[in-house]
């Protein structure tokens, strides 16, 4: 099999806050490269610079050193935590936004956002306001915006957190299902292991801050992963067990 | 949580008429029973045949009411009007923009405090007794809670979403408008409310510098002329209006900001 190329190459990302307690190193020379099409999860306990990590590959932070490169189209269709949709806007307006920041035409906007809307399951909802929708219906507006973005290159930060058992592994279906037809790179963060496992082609398993990485697992279990075979359970210790010792 | 039922709407207008024809009525019978003499409180239906009356009645302010109430409206829309046309852009940006908050705040809260009617002298000295003064007196006071209530509005949005405006290729400025400002429109409708509202209770005040004409001039010559009828009717239209025109102003945000009515 011929090696992947690579997407992102993140080298040497270092991050430091000053906080009223004195500096809070957050990224300690935090080093991994991203494939075209995988689906990559970064798993680690809250609060531990993943956010930051994600920011600085989406360009919203800078660095205080290192580098994140792309290999072509550097944007990313970026799906945040708690929905983080336009309150003013009708489901179908928010869905449009980013092609209507890059100047598509109102056509181009609106087929898009269709297309994105029914993959979701939504497009019977796309003139609700935000306000009616549930928790779940409001993550899929905001995934179906990520990917009408056109990026090839979509990240997901901890989009599920808000979520009820349920939904959340109603939403996990969602996000394999749109993998079938849409080719693109996927970054995905939580803090649930189960999760990971459930959904990663990778995982690179962060530690505490200051953030580094602990191991990486490439899961080799069939899709669609049963959570309850042994495989799977034997994982879910194996990563439990080494997240605990990073602590 | 307890939860009242929901009323039909003439069932809702009959307590709100009868909420108004009670306190009318007490106020009547206090006046009546001469628990308090009609020297000191007038009854109300004096109050409303003088305003039947002012129509066409020019004593003692030399003017009929609809002239005082156009008067007294043109002196309060100017002023509000001006001032949501300053006070809200101005607002928004010093919440927005770091450099025009750095360089605009200070000066503002330093006029912030000063209360409109300390203003009368200087602007009496700059601008004469005309409609002007009046119109800036009224500006003051509207300008404040405009400004405030969009500074604030605007400060309040969350980061998350301008981050989402800037995956999405939006420039500061794109931001600013497409973002900042919708997320600040509830607020800057309730300082424009709040705004009308001063604007309006400092109608009395402007009509201090010399007025001929306007509710609070009104107001004033019937004290001088001790027709307390005559003071009264004019506290009940200031009411009156500033009530119909705020409901207005409800109708005008509920229809700018239909999103919000989902909450309901």
């Amino acid at each position: 099999m011929a090696l992947p190329s690579v997407k992102i190459e993140i080298s040497k990302l270092s991050k430091s806050y000053e906080t009223k307690k004195g500096v809070v190193r957050v990224l300690d020379d935090v080093s991994f490269s991203v494939y075209e099409n995988e689906f990559l999860v970064i798993l680690g306990p809250g609060q531990c610079g993943k956010t930051v990590l994600l920011n600085t590959i989406a360009d919203i932070e800078q660095p205080d050193s290192g580098s994140v490169s792309f290999n072509g189209d550097s944007s990313v269709g970026f799906v945040f935590q708690r929905y983080a949709l336009f309150n003013w806007k009708t489901v179908i307006k928010n869905v449009e936004t980013p092609l209507r920041y890059r100047g598509a035409s109102a056509e181009e906007c609106t087929a898009t956002a269709r297309k994105y809307l029914d993959l979701v399951g939504l497009k019977d909802f796309e003139s609700a306001y935000p306000a009616q929708l549930s928790g779940g219906m409001k993550q899929r507006v905001a995934i179906a915006r990520a990917y009408t973005s056109g990026s090839d290159t979509i990240i997901m930060d901890e989009p599920f957190g808000a979520l009820d058992a349920q939904t959340r592994y109603q939403m996990e279906e969602e996000v394999l299902k749109l993998r079938k037809t849409e080719k693109a790179t996927v970054i995905f963060v939580t803090n649930n292991i189960e999760e990971a496992i459930y959904l990663g082609d990778r995982i690179l398993l962060f530690s505490d801050k200051p953030s580094h990485i602990v191991n990486e697992f490439v899961p080799e279990l069939p899709r669609p992963r049963n959570r309850t075979s042994p495989e799977f359970m034997a994982l879910r210790d194996e990563i439990t067990a080494q997240m605990d010792l990073s602590l | 949580m307890y939860r009242e039922k929901k009323r039909p709407f003439w069932q809702n207008a009959l307590l709100s008429a009868a909420g108004i024809i009670v306190f009318f009525a007490i106020w009547e019978l206090v006046v009546a029973t001469g628990m308090v003499s009609p020297e000191k409180l007038v009854a109300p239906s004096k109050v409303i045949y003088a305003f039947f009356d002012k129509f066409h009645n020019v004593v003692p302010d030399g003017n009929t009411l609809d002239v005082h109430i156009i008067t007294s409206l043109k002196i309060v829309l100017a002023g509000f009007l001006s001032a949501c046309i300053i006070g809200v852009p101005l607002g928004l940006a010093m919440g927005f923009f770091k450099t025009c908050n750095r360089l605009l705040t200070p000066v503002f809260e330093i006029v912030r405090p000063i209360p409109p009617l300390a203003w009368i002298p200087i602007v009496i000295v700059m601008l004469g007794i005309g409609f002007q003064s009046k119109v800036f007196i009224i500006f003051i006071a509207a300008f404040v809670p405009c400004v405030i209530n969009s500074y604030t509005g605007i400060q309040a949005t969350p980061k998350v979403l301008l981050n989402v405006a800037r995956t999405a290729g939006a420039s500061h400025f794109e931001m600013f408008c497409k973002v900042g400002v919708p997320y600040a429109l509830p607020m800057v409708f309730t300082g424009i409310r709040v705004s009308f509202g001063s604007a309006w209770a400092t109608l009395v005040a402007a009509e201090m510098i010399a007025s001929s004409e306007g509710l609070g001039y009104m107001i004033q010559q019937g004290r001088n002329a001790s027709k307390p009828e005559i003071v009264i009717l004019g506290m009940l239209v200031i009411g009156l209006i500033g009530a119909a025109l705020t409901y207005l102003l409800g109708i005008l945000e509920r229809k700018a900001t239909p999103w919000r009515k989902t909450h309901e």
